[in-house]
């Protein structure tokens, strides 16, 4: 865990959604670091070791759970939280959580709140 | 040898033409009496018939041998074979009446053939019945003595018999068709009786024995009565017989004149032996015999099966007409119209089993008041238990059957006056029955009417059995039709979910934010400039967002809405394949799907339904989609050929296999594993493109993709632009 303020890493291709977590958690003591695609969210894990990602599921290029599995491959106890739309989402939430998967967040996100205390509970703060 | 059998004959017998017409009426009995047993030897009324019809020919045929006789004594062993036979000619018109009349046989039969065997072996060994033979003005003749009071009572006495069982019988008939039947049967045998007047000349009275042409007349009566009025199941005979005894009546004609003529001309003039004269009839009858049957044939189904003409046209107006029809109610409306209007019946009603084989009938038509007619019939009911079991029509006129289903079958259809009940069978099961009630005209059901309905029923079961398959198929073809678009919207979801929830989502989470920030205090401290300048940027996010939203509902609502009207007209395809794009797009890209259109610049506009084109591009850019999987290119190339458009959308997904080509554009085909593709995709693209007056074709190599070449009409006014402009790979646009 990081003693400045937390990694607070994003994977996800809608960039409202990334600029809307973004302005939110900044203002609650963390640091953003936004990624359009897969492939650019684990360079920029390789380069700083995040507290915690958020990673949607369906993104061009790799998919969501490749992504997952490729930051717990570098990081295995990195607390991840995938996020996606809603169909299909019962299968799909019982198979991340089933990899280990912190949590799964249907989008759009109903309560910020609530996505913020799962993030503070994953990495203890 | 043949000289001496003709030269024996001649000793025996003379020439006189007033046996001809006795002989020949005699041999038409004999004939039609076989023709009737031989159709039905069962049927005790044909086998009366045919003991009458044989009591006839041995009184008539030893008659006319009897006046060709040479020898008095030859002439009265004839006679006394005749006056025996006579003997039982009112015996057996007693029995045949009992037999119609469905009366057992009793004492009185018995004893009348009892008297019939003694008095006729007094008119045979004893010279007190024929005592001696006259000579005629038309030849030779039987002279009775006091011996002919018993012939005479018993012959009158079995006459009268009858006679009182069909008076006091017709009193008590109700059925219409049975009372036809006994009157005719009476008016016969009246007239048939009067040839009793040939008993004049056996006492010496100069009368003409006419009682042959009495036959004569009883056979036209009874003829009749068998075609009209279905007496007997023998139509077809009287029809044989028809033309039989005019045949029979050229041939003996043509022999006997022919054979005079040449004995006089060969004979005598020319001086040949007596065989020369047979020449000639027998080179004529065997030239004009064939001829003449086809000729009589046509007259008498002419003028005596005169029906058959309006069952032709009944024939043809359900073969060409009823049997195309694809709607079962109209089959059945049809159907009863036509009967009613042609064949002209109290009652026509059809029903007609629903569903199953063992649900109930239910009355689908009718052509007479229903409340007389059962609204349904469960199969348990007589008639369609009846039906259901024998698959033949049922005819109320049919009264020599019995059996204990058959009783309560008619006795259902006596209740509603019906006639006739055709069953319509097919795939060997009852699906339904047509009632029918008496012709208004009165006439029964003759055996050929009946031929024509059995035929008829069966053309009408053939169609309902079409309308009902076709129905069932537009329903599964409904079915398919639904799951089809059930398909599109679940291809569509993919894109309304991203596209419409995640604008809302990100509009609902700004002014969330926004919110708790304002309440956690978050803005405490920060210029107001700084804060209205939050609220403005998450505002124009909202206003963003909300355009977004509405603009993807709007694309998606005008797409998915089915178009009314068919509305050609110029359109732009690259602006079209775009459209289509932003809907499936979302769904292409996170499949990691690369698009590409490649259109040179100024492609002149096409001439199409819009949303039909939007339509077309949507399901081959689907299918397209679907068989790359992930990871692929989707390629619209366009070029001007002719005097049309010719836009080509490839993919470098699986392929299709060559042996299933041919068949991608057939309904209900598809190659995806089942429960997974409708099959309905691409045949309903090819008939939107053939609507649009364009065409579709597809090539495709397994493993290395599939493209499909449409062609439009270009819009008017293109067709100039195009053949003036010359494209080259510089001006192609590329759009991903």
């Amino acid at each position: 865990m990081s003693a400045t303020l937390p990694l607070l890493l994003t994977i996800d291709d809608e960039e409202e959604f990334t600029a809307f977590v973004k302005g939110y958690f900044e203002l609650r003591g963390f640091r953003i670091e936004t990624a359009p695609d897969g492939g650019t969210g684990i360079a920029i894990a390789q380069r700083e070791r995040p507290d915690i990602a958020l990673v949607d599921m369906k993104m061009p290029g790799k998919h969501g759970d490749e992504v997952f599995r490729e930051l717990r491959g570098m990081y295995p106890d990195l607390p991840v939280i995938m996020i996606t739309a809603s169909e299909g989402f019962g299968k799909t939430r019982q198979r991340m959580q089933d990899l280990g998967a912190y949590a799964c967040f249907d989008k759009p996100i109903q309560s910020i709140k609530e996505l913020e205390k799962t993030v503070r509970e994953a990495i203890g703060r | 040898m043949v000289l001496s059998l003709y030269e024996s004959i001649a000793n025996l017998f003379r020439f006189n033409p007033h046996a001809l017409p006795v002989m020949f009426f005699g041999l038409l009995a004999l004939c039609f009496g076989l023709f009737v047993f031989m159709k039905n030897p069962a049927s005790v009324i044909n086998r009366r018939f045919f003991y009458f019809c044989l009591s006839i020919a041995f009184w008539l045929l030893p008659t006319s041998l009897g006046y060709l006789s040479v020898s008095e004594t030859q002439a009265a062993w004839l006679f006394r074979i005749d006056n025996t036979s006579v003997l039982f000619i009112s015996i057996s018109v007693y029995r045949f009446v009992r037999a119609f009349l469905g009366l057992p046989s009793d004492w009185k039969d018995g004893l009348g053939y009892l008297a019939a065997v003694m008095v006729s072996a007094l008119v045979l060994f004893t010279d007190t019945v024929v005592i001696g033979v006259r000579e005629m003005s038309w030849g030779p003749y039987p002279a009775w003595g006091f011996g002919s009071v018993l012939p005479l009572t018993l012959f009158f006495a079995y006459m009268m018999g009858s006679f009182l069982l069909l008076f006091r019988a017709l009193n008590r008939m109700e059925d219409e068709a049975q009372k036809n039947q006994a009157k005719y049967i009476l008016i016969g045998y009246g007239i048939a009786y009067t040839g009793s007047v040939d008993y004049l000349g056996a006492f010496g009275f100069d009368v003409y024995p006419f009682g042959f042409l009495s036959i004569g007349l009883f056979f036209l009566i009874i003829g009749f009565a068998i075609i009209q009025h279905h007496l007997m199941e023998i139509e077809i005979v009287v029809r044989r017989a028809t033309v039989f005894a005019g045949l029979f009546g050229f041939v003996y004609g043509t022999f006997a004149l022919l054979t005079v003529l040449g004995q006089e001309y060969f004979e005598k003039s020319l001086g040949w032996p007596g065989w020369a004269s047979l020449l000639p009839p027998i080179l004529v009858i065997t030239a004009v015999a064939k001829p003449l049957e086809s000729y009589l044939t046509e007259l008498t189904e002419r003028y005596l099966f005169q029906q058959k003409y309006d069952y032709r046209e009944l024939l043809k107006l359900f073969t060409g007409e009823v049997l195309t029809l694809l709607d079962v109610d109209q089959v059945m409306q049809n159907t009863a119209s036509a009967l009613d209007n042609i064949i002209k019946l109290e009652l026509c009603a059809i029903y007609l089993r629903d569903s199953g084989d063992s649900g109930p009938f239910m009355l689908k038509a009718a052509q007479s008041s229903r409340e007389a007619l059962p609204a349904q019939m469960d199969p348990t009911h007589p008639l369609a238990a009846y039906l259901s079991n024998t698959h033949q029509p049922l005819r109320m006129s049919d009264q020599h059957r019995t059996d204990t289903l058959l009783e309560g079958a008619r006795d259902f259809m006596k209740s509603l006056r019906g006639a006739i009940c055709l069953p319509l069978v097919s795939r060997y099961r009852l699906i339904g029955f047509i009632l029918l009630g008496t012709k208004k005209s009165g006439q029964t059901f003759t055996e050929g009417d009946v031929e024509v309905l059995v035929t008829l029923a069966r053309t009408v079961a053939i169609a309902m059995t079409n309308a009902q398959l076709f129905s069932q198929v537009s329903a599964m073809q409904a079915e398919a039709a639904q799951k089809e678009k059930m398909a599109v919207i679940g291809t569509l979801s993919s894109g309304i979910n991203h596209e419409i929830c995640n604008p809302l989502g990100i509009i609902r989470g700004q002014c969330e934010v926004f919110l708790l920030n304002f309440k956690e205090g978050l803005y405490d401290g920060w210029p107001e400039k700084k804060v209205i300048e939050q609220a403005v940027t998450i505002f124009n996010k909202v206003i963003k967002e909300t355009d977004r939203a509405t603009a993807i509902t709007k694309r998606l609502s005008t797409f998915a809405k089915p178009s009314k009207v068919f509305r050609p007209e110029a359109i732009e395809v690259v602006s079209e394949v775009r459209e289509v794009m932003d809907i499936l797009g979302h769904g292409l890209r996170v499949d990691n799907i690369r698009f590409a259109i490649e259109l040179p610049e100024g492609f002149p506009k096409i001439n199409c339904d819009r949303k039909q084109f939007q339509e077309v591009v949507f399901n081959i850019l689907r299918n397209a989609a679907q068989s790359i999987g992930s990871s692929g290119l989707i390629t619209v190339r366009a070029e001007v050929s002719g005097a049309g458009a010719r836009i080509l959308i490839s993919d470098n997904g699986c392929g299709i296999p060559a042996e299933k080509i041919g068949k991608i554009f057939d309904p209900f085909f598809t190659t995806k594993d089942p429960g997974k593709g409708t099959g309905l995709g691409l045949f309903i693209v090819k008939q939107v493109v053939e609507r649009n007056l364009g065409t579709i074709s597809v090539a495709s190599e397994t493993g290395k993709g599939t493209t499909f070449t449409l062609t439009f009409p270009l819009a008017e006014g293109q067709m100039s632009a195009a053949s003036q402009t010359v494209y080259s790979g510089a001006d192609r646009v590329k759009v991903s």
